[in-house]
């Protein structure tokens, strides 16, 4: 008999709170598919940023919207993509991978930026693509 | 956002009775910590021994604790499990804040 393929699709409202329902309900997809600890919080921080990100810059009054995200067990890891229907990332490019600075002085420190530096250093393989009027980001979390 | 707070050798232990600090509450939580922390003299222990995940929201929200205190009181953290840590090795806010391994350890320093 052929093995389920493990792999899950979350639809969700594009708000803090629906981030952090669908992070739960794919931690769970994750979970049960017998995968490390380790991977599972990969995982879980690099959709926490990319989810935030749609809902804190893609999405706003004009463009208020249900966030697709999908996740997939393949050979090398787990697969993701998210998809939703807002604006497109600034001049269509993935945001880089540098952290803020932080030798500063105490005021100075930074309290944002990190996410899309953390999604780099976590993920492989990211790509982003606008088709249609939708965003679509997909990455690889590896085993190891 | 439930925090609760007790004096304890001479540091204020502030402990998150939450499992998430993220982007749904980092607002709550930097409020949270300006009112539990009004009376604090000189040191502030995090207890983040109940939290299993923060986003860069919460990291940020945890840097404005700290920058809330000023500068004659510091900041520290205990009790990150190994998501939580990994957020601020990752963003290498490890070398900002000291960061305990336990409660314990943080109180008998």
């Amino acid at each position: 008999m052929p093995q389920e393929k493990k792999c899950f699709s979350v639809r969700f409202p594009g708000s803090p709170r629906g981030v952090r329902r669908a992070l739960l309900i794919i931690r769970a997809e994750i979970k049960s598919a017998e995968v490390d600890n380790d991977l599972l919080g990969r995982a879980e921080t690099v959709l926490a940023e990319v989810l935030n990100n749609v809902v804190e810059h893609a999405l706003d009054d004009k463009h208020p919207g249900l966030v697709e995200a999908k996740g997939e067990a393949v050979k090398t890891g787990w697969q993701f993509s998210v998809i939703d229907n807002g604006c497109p990332l600034p001049d269509g490019k993935i945001p880089g991978k540098a952290l803020p600075r932080i030798n500063t002085p105490l005021q100075d420190l930074p309290e944002g930026g990190f996410g899309w530096a953390m999604v780099h250093m976590l993920a492989r393989d990211l790509t982003y693509q606008r088709r249609s009027g939708r965003n679509s980001l997909s990455f690889l979390i590896p085993f190891h | 956002m439930n925090l609760s707070s007790k004096a304890e050798n001479g540091a204020l232990v502030v402990t998150v009775n939450e499992t998430r600090i993220d982007a749904a509450v980092a607002i709550q939580f930097k409020d949270k910590m300006r009112e539990e922390t009004e009376d604090a003299s000189n040191r502030v222990v995090l207890n983040l021994a109940q939290v299993d995940f923060i986003d860069s929201s919460g990291l940020g929200a945890i840097v404005a604790a700290m920058k809330q205190l000023g500068s004659d009181r510091r900041l520290d953290l205990a009790g990150l499990n190994e998501n939580v840590e990994r957020v601020f090795r990752l963003t290498r806010m490890d070398t900002v804040f000291k960061i305990h391994s336990s409660l314990g350890e943080a109180l008998a320093g």
